[in-house]
């Protein structure tokens, strides 16, 4: 499983052989390479899904000492989200002449998985602070750092913040386990509970980018070059949903439950933006990025239904929708790329020529038998215990449906058609995958689900390894 | 003398003027004094993680004085480690923050 | 199955789904026929049965009123596609996206039809309202155009809602019943208002029904087939069907009874009414497609089944007379110079129009008989049954009226004028339009009766069923009558609407259009405009306050009682050194030149150290000394460049408003922090550290914490040093300023400056040295010794012009370390495993060679970093010229 982790950053290091920097085939080999290996294990993992979570430690330590990584069901599909965006994005990267920017999307690859699959706050801490300096260096040119400034003091601002928590982690628990917290957690005052989760949701609300503290993010990201723009776009705030859904569990929703209108209020304004930018938009990009902007306040929603209304339903429609949600921002930004125009495609109709964004949108948009509909029709199935919570979706499902359109209506009138992508047919195309996953095995995402509502069985696996290394501590090595 | 597990007024006072500098210098519109408010953050960050490993002032009593307990094992050692990790992560981030704001000088001129 | 084949369900659609979409890319008119011509077969042999699939969502449910639905959609199915050929026979096997989505429609409604789970039930339905949308886009026949695209939007938006109240509704009922299964959701006894209300919402939308009614003229800017099959034949009735589907459940409740046969019957008379006002022939059918819905509404709503078999008869023969009126629209009758297709046109026409007005021995007629008859039926009051019959009676006249006026119209050859003309350039559509509705005509009736007497058979008895009654002829006779005269009247007198050629609607909601083309985008652009420039302006304090916030949500503990006195000489000097540098920290703010603030930061920074050392943390002081020596050094260098040019003080009263929220922040922080109150908990971490120290060979703690236990995380440490160093790196590469050396030395190099350089680098590399070397064991470790040996190779750079390949150093180090990491795993241990040996009497642990990356890493990253900056200051050239 450290696989995950040191592969990337190998493959990162080998692109500093000047083979590969002058090489494309290489690099395509390189990147083909290091996404099949990437897959079969994830697919391994896939195949025994009922024996997850898994828990591997590093060294000869108990967990309470060393470090542990965990993989457990939602650890699993947040990963494969950010598998499936890295190779459309390499693709592209492949033929670049900068050779860097392959070298730090692996840096950015490699330390996302490792965030995702730590089992401590300081090491979630670290790697956090790894994909954020490397994201920083995505920034390259000369308005991208200007229009930047604000973006780079906010995450800098986020990470302070992220630290101080953990102090007052420390302080509070004496261990940074996920394991051990959630054990002491219960049993600490509602003061000291209620800090901790504020403060450490601020950060994970701020990574997630959600209203307000997406401030520095659309005029960063816009500036972008699109490849870069399509991998953050798609990933950095799934690394802040996923840190606060893993407190949440990992707290049985504590903060939720006792402050149950801010999640609700910000992942509703979140969603608000979303839409008001991505109507009012004047370029296309920063469309895309409010359109994605509006599904993070989805998955807010949904967060705080899972502990207050739906239990695993909603969790299942936050796990099943991820890595589609991904390839749909980034398929959309790849297609909208300054490719040359090319005529030779001069007796297909507009609506031929832009089939992958139709299907993209469709996917999007809230449609069966596509992505967005399943999640959305399971989130309601699990809050129809709550008037509340099922008509905010309603809601929500309609807004989604009114934009996605619009999108596709500005797309087909206000650009000239030109002929996509290759990755993004890629994207189009994998986003098929969803209607099979939806019909068919959807009951998958529900076990997840109902499996991650207990932190128990985490809690035993990692006690059971620590156990297993005292032994035979104690039987002599 | 009977062990107070109260905090240290002074303490809770200086840490808060520090941690408000640092906010309030980074709310400056120059770079340069914003990176000084991030230092002065980071500091105030450093001594919070500190404050974190001494659970209470027994462990300040020095077994040093009388020489039963070397010098180095005094403190937690774990909040050492994740202060070492901090002070290095900073140190990192302000190099590139200045080498940031520098070449968006010298990149702006050329 | 049928024809003996034992195929599952999902295999089957999913087969034909495939079949459709392949149209998308090669045989697109040829493959949509024969597809249809397939589907239309295996409905009309299908046995009604229940075919359970593998996977439920795919059950397939076949009963005689579905077998009629289903008949109908891929009957006018196939004729559209005739119709819609192309001319030229290189079209018709081309991909084509306008056929491949009228396919993927048709299968959407069968699956509707078909289906008996309620998801692949709302699937199809949704399916269709998406495909209808997507097909202005494909531009048949010709390019699409922005104003009807921005129409049908509207139109998508307001069947939207209606797909959604459908779906809450289907999912709350699924809810109460506790299963999914159509057959199980249609029976129940448990639907409550909400539900029903809720359905009758989306079946009045979807059938375009009162007040819904004006979407369906909106929606006639789309081209004739579609027009033809979609607004007459097959996504309307979808309306219907549901509410026929549902009959079983919903019509003993109130809600049902009373909602629809008002809604019904407002629709049928007003609608047909609006007919006659409107000003364009395309639209005025619209209308009178409502009107007829409208009656079969009122019949759905109803008690007893004989009023379903109306009301099925009903819909089966408007959508053939209306889908083929359609047809005979687009067909000129200036081309047809054909003797035999004129003729044939000329009796098609004659047969749609007498099935449409209710002529005796047509589909129509029958019909309207069948209906007019369950409406004799007991009403409760009297007001009821006189609101009944007159606007039964007005939407009689008016479609009689208008089926009057279009034959006089037509007859008197002005009709051409009004329409739009495709012409027919070949004979097959013509002859295959004739064999097709004299199939239907024919052949039609008798399975059409068949089915609909094996629905109600057995429920003759049910309900109150009304007789054969000779007044309802009677009375027929007379509105035809009256329709009749009417029309003759109003054509004499030259007030036909439809034949002014006018392109103003009736109704023209073009509101709802302005709405989402211009409103709704402007008011987004300006909102987003202000909440851009809030964010770009004032980003950072919106951060703060929420900071704010989410600390005070808690409450702040400001009864917090704190101790002023202290109890030891270590915490004396531990908390007076912590208020000093508080206090320092304000002096910070105050002070205005920034010279003087490095100075006062870097006296801060020693002050932390003091903290450090006052609590014995004996690493951590040598760490904080040698960086922040370093972050002097460094920001002497940018100050050079950085330095504010002009005095950019804040507004006093900002400088004040910040201020005071900065210190309400920080102080809140620091009391939430000591507020928490420790139940002492066992420090699990800690006390392993002090147990197992021995075990790997070292003394130092810290050191062990951060090379063994903790390594991952010491790990990401170094990468992120190297990672800033390799970012700056490349950040400097691409900005492209011009030479890398430190040949742009700032300072001329005396000999003394040379020969104390000399000896302070060996100074430094030997303490580098020793304190690596000795870190396992006392303070010190490879930070230190980096950070000192980054020192001297910076010295001998900026003094000596040497050049040392930093970057890889440092990826050498980080290679070193990830390679330690890894390699035990070859030996058979874990991920990060140390090894203990003993050498010649010295313990010596394999985590050294991890501790010699993070040297590596460290000096090479430091040196660098420091490197970058000395070319980054101006040169005095530079300064000089501006």
């Amino acid at each position: 499983m450290f696989l995950f982790f040191i592969l990337p950053i190998c493959a990162a290091l080998l692109l500093r052989i000047r083979a590969f920097k002058r090489s494309e085939a290489c690099r395509r080999a390189l990147v083909l390479a290091v996404f099949i290996l990437l897959s079969l294990q994830f697919l391994r993992f896939v195949a025994a899904s009922h024996s997850l979570p898994y828990v591997i430690v590093a060294g000869f330590w108990p967990h309470y000492a060393g470090i542990v990584w965990m993989i457990d069901g939602i650890s699993l599909v947040f990963c494969i989200a950010v598998l499936v965006v890295y190779l459309p994005v390499a693709w592209v990267f492949c033929e670049a002449k900068n050779p860097n920017h392959l070298m730090f999307l692996h840096f950015l690859l490699g330390f996302s998985f490792g965030a995702l699959l730590s089992g401590d706050f300081f090491n979630l801490f670290v790697m956090s602070e790894l994909f954020l300096i490397a994201s920083f260096a995505v920034f390259f040119s000369a308005e991208t750092l200007k229009s930047a400034r604000l973006y780079f003091w906010i995450q800098i601002l986020g990470s302070g913040v992220f630290l101080l928590a953990i102090a007052f982690l420390y302080k509070t628990h004496a261990t940074l386990n996920f394991a051990d917290f959630s054990i002491r957690f219960p049993s600490q005052s509602e003061h000291t509970r209620d800090v901790l989760g504020s403060l450490f949701l601020f950060v994970f609300l701020l990574k997630a980018g959600s209203f307000p503290l997406l401030a520095g993010i659309p005029s960063a990201y816009s500036s972008l070059p699109t490849p870069w723009f399509a991998f953050l776009a798609a990933i950095s705030a799934k690394l802040g949903i996923y840190a606060a859904l893993r407190f949440l569990i990992l707290t049985n929703g504590e903060f939720v439950h006792a402050h149950p209108i801010i999640f609700f209020v910000l992942g509703f304004l979140t969603a608000l933006l979303g839409w008001i930018g991505a109507l009012g938009s004047l370029t296309l990009r920063k469309r895309f990025l409010y359109f994605a902007i509006s599904h993070i306040g989805f998955f807010l929603i949904c967060t705080e239904a899972v502990f207050l209304a739906a239990g695993h339903y909603a969790l299942a429609a936050i796990l099943y929708f991820l890595p589609f949600d991904c390839l749909i921002i980034a398929g959309l930004v790849l297609s909208e790329s300054d490719q040359k125009e090319s005529d030779a495609e001069e007796d297909m109709t507009p609506f031929q020529m832009r089939w992958p964004l139709a299907l993209l949108l469709l996917a999007g948009s809230g449609l069966p038998p596509f992505a967005a509909f399943w999640s959305e029709l399971a989130a309601l199935k699990g809050s129809v215990t709550s008037k509340f919570f099922f008509a905010s979706l309603l809601l929500y499902g309609v807004c989604n449906l009114y934009v996605s359109a619009r999108i596709w209506l500005l797309l087909f009138w206000e650009t000239r058609p030109r002929k996509v992508r290759v990755e993004a047919i890629f994207c189009a195309l994998a986003c098929l995958f969803a209607v099979w996953m939806g019909i068919a095995h959807f009951d998958w995402y529900e076990e997840i689900g109902r499996r991650t509502k207990e932190p128990l069985i985490l809690i035993k696996r990692f006690h059971d390894s620590s156990r297993q290394i005292e032994k035979v501590r104690e039987g002599g090595r | 003398m009977a062990e107070s597990t109260l905090s240290n007024f002074w303490i809770v006072l200086g840490l808060g003027l520090m941690t408000s500098a640092g906010l309030r210098l980074v709310l400056e519109k120059p770079p340069l004094k914003r990176i000084f408010g991030l230092t002065v953050l980071s500091h105030a960050v450093n001594i919070f993680l500190l404050l974190a490993g001494i659970s209470s002032t027994r462990e300040l009593h020095p077994a040093v004085l009388s020489g039963i307990v070397p010098f180095e094992k005094l403190l937690d050692p774990l909040p050492q480690a994740l202060i070492l990790t901090s002070i290095v992560i900073n140190f990192g981030l302000l190099a590139y923050l200045l080498i940031y704001f520098l070449t968006a000088e010298r990149g702006g001129k050329t | 199955m049928c024809f003996g084949m034992n195929l599952d369900p999902a295999l089957l659609i999913t087969i034909l789904l495939l079949l459709h979409v392949s149209s998308f890319l090669m045989g697109g008119a040829l493959i949509f026929i024969l597809v249809s011509f397939c589907e239309l077969l295996l409905i009309l042999y299908a046995q009604p049965y229940f075919f359970a699939s593998s996977l439920s969502f795919f059950d397939i449910v076949c009963t005689p009123y579905r077998q009629i639905f289903g008949a109908i959609v891929s009957l006018i199915a196939l004729s559209t596609g005739i119709l819609a050929l192309p001319s030229s026979k290189r079209l018709w096997v081309k991909g084509s996206a306008f056929f491949a989505l009228l396919g993927i429609f048709e299968w959407s409604c069968l699956m509707a039809i078909f289906s008996d789970h309620a998801l692949s039930f709302f699937s199809g339905w949704e399916i269709a309202s998406w495909t209808s949308f997507l097909l202005i886009y494909t531009g048949f026949p010709g390019t699409p155009d922005r104003l009807s695209s921005e129409k049908s939007f509207s139109i998508l938006i307001l069947s939207s809602l209606a797909d959604f109240c459908l779906l809450a509704g289907l999912i709350l009922l699924a809810n109460r019943v506790g299963t999914y299964s159509l057959s199980a959701l249609t029976h129940t006894s448990v639907m409550t208002n909400e539900i029903i209300a809720l359905m009758l919402i989306a079946a009045f939308i979807k059938s375009a029904q009162v007040p819904f009614q004006f979407w369906l003229p909106k929606a006639m800017v789309a081209p004739l087939p579609v027009s033809a099959y979609l607004h007459s034949a097959s996504l309307i009735q979808l309306g219907a069907f549901l509410l026929l589907l549902f009959w079983p459940a919903g019509h003993s409740s109130l809600v049902w009874h009373i909602g629809i046969t008002t809604v019904g019957l407002l629709t049928f008379s007003l609608c047909g009414v609006f007919s006659l006002f409107e000003r364009n022939i395309k639209r005025a059918l619209a209308y009178t497609t409502s009107s007829t819905l409208g009656l079969v509404f009122t019949l759905l709503g109803l008690t007893h089944e004989r009023a379903l078999a109306a009301a099925v008869l009903l819909i089966v023969a408007h959508a053939l007379y209306k889908s083929f009126l359609f047809f005979c629209l687009g067909i000129s009758n200036k081309s047809t110079d054909h003797k035999i297709a004129r003729l044939v046109f000329y009796s098609t026409l004659l047969i749609v129009l007498i099935s449409m007005s209710g002529l005796p021995f047509s589909l129509g007629a029958l019909g309207k008989d069948l209906a007019l008859q369950s409406l004799l039926g007991p009403f409760p009051t009297h007001a009821v049954q006189i609101f009944t019959w007159f606007c039964v009676s007005i939407g009689m006249v008016a479609n009689i009226v208008f089926v009057c006026l279009f034959f006089f119209a037509f007859k008197r050859g002005q009709l051409h004028r009004v329409i739009e003309m495709r012409t027919l350039t070949s004979f097959l559509p013509v002859f295959s339009l004739l064999a097709l509705l004299s199939m239907g005509l024919g052949l039609l009736p008798a399975w059409l009766f068949e089915r609909i007497q094996a629905e109600i058979g057995n429920a003759n008895s049910t309900g109150n069923s009304p007789g054969n009654s000779p007044e309802v002829h009677l009375w027929s006779l007379g509105i035809w009558f009256i329709g009749f005269a009417l029309a003759l009247f109003l054509f004499k007198r030259g007030w036909v609407s439809f034949l002014r050629k006018s392109e103003r609607p009736l109704f023209e909601f073009s509101w709802l259009e302005k709405l989402h083309s211009k409103w709704i985008p402007s008011l987004c652009e300006r909102l987003l405009g202000n909440t851009e420039n809030i964010f770009w302006n004032y980003g950072l304090g919106i951060i703060f306050a929420s900071l704010f916030f989410f600390v005070a949500i808690s409450g702040f503990p400001l009864g917090l009682p704190l101790r002023l006195r202290f109890q030891n000489t270590y915490e004396e000097v531990l908390s007076l050194t912590i208020f000093l540098l508080g206090l320092g920290s304000w002096l910070l703010v105050f002070i205005r030149a920034s010279l003087r603030q490095i100075f006062l930061l870097s006296a801060l920074g020693l002050g932390v150290c003091l903290c450090f050392a006052s609590a014995g943390a004996a690493d951590l002081v040598l760490t904080q000394l040698l960086v922040e020596m370093i972050s002097l050094v460094i920001l002497i260098f940018s100050w050079m460049t950085l330095r504010p040019k002009e005095r950019t003080h804040l507004r006093l009263g900002e400088n004040l408003f910040f201020s005071v929220f900065a210190i309400l922040i920080g102080l809140g922080i620091a009391l939430q922090f000591f507020d928490l109150n420790l139940i002492p908990l066992v420090k699990l971490a800690s006390l392993y550290f002090y147990e197992h120290a021995s075990q790997s060979g070292g003394t130092n703690l810290v050191n062990l914490a951060v090379i063994e236990f903790r390594a991952l995380d010491t790990l990401g440490e170094i990468t992120v040093l190297a990672l800033s160093f390799l970012a700056a790196l490349a950040l400097f590469e691409r900005v492209s300023i011009s030479s890398r050396h430190a040949s742009q030395v700032f300072f001329s190099v005396s000999i003394w400056t040379k020969t104390i350089s000399r000896i302070l680098s060996i100074l430094l590399c030997a303490s580098a040295l020793f304190f690596f070397a000795r870190g396992h064991y006392s303070f010190g470790g490879g930070f230190v010794g980096g950070l000192l040996a980054g020192l001297a190779l910076f010295l001998q750079q900026i003094v000596f012009r040497k050049t040392f390949q930093t970057p890889n150093l440092c990826i050498t180090g980080i290679c070193i370390s990830y390679i330690s990491a890894v390699t035990p795993i070859l030996f058979g241990h874990r991920f990060f495993e140390t090894s203990v040996f003993a050498i010649h009497g010295y313990t010596f642990s394999t985590s050294f060679f991890f501790d010699l990356g993070v040297f590596i890493t460290v000096a090479g990253s430091g040196a660098g970093l420091l490197n970058l900056f000395t070319v980054l200051i101006p040169k005095r050239s530079e300064k000089m010229n501006g």
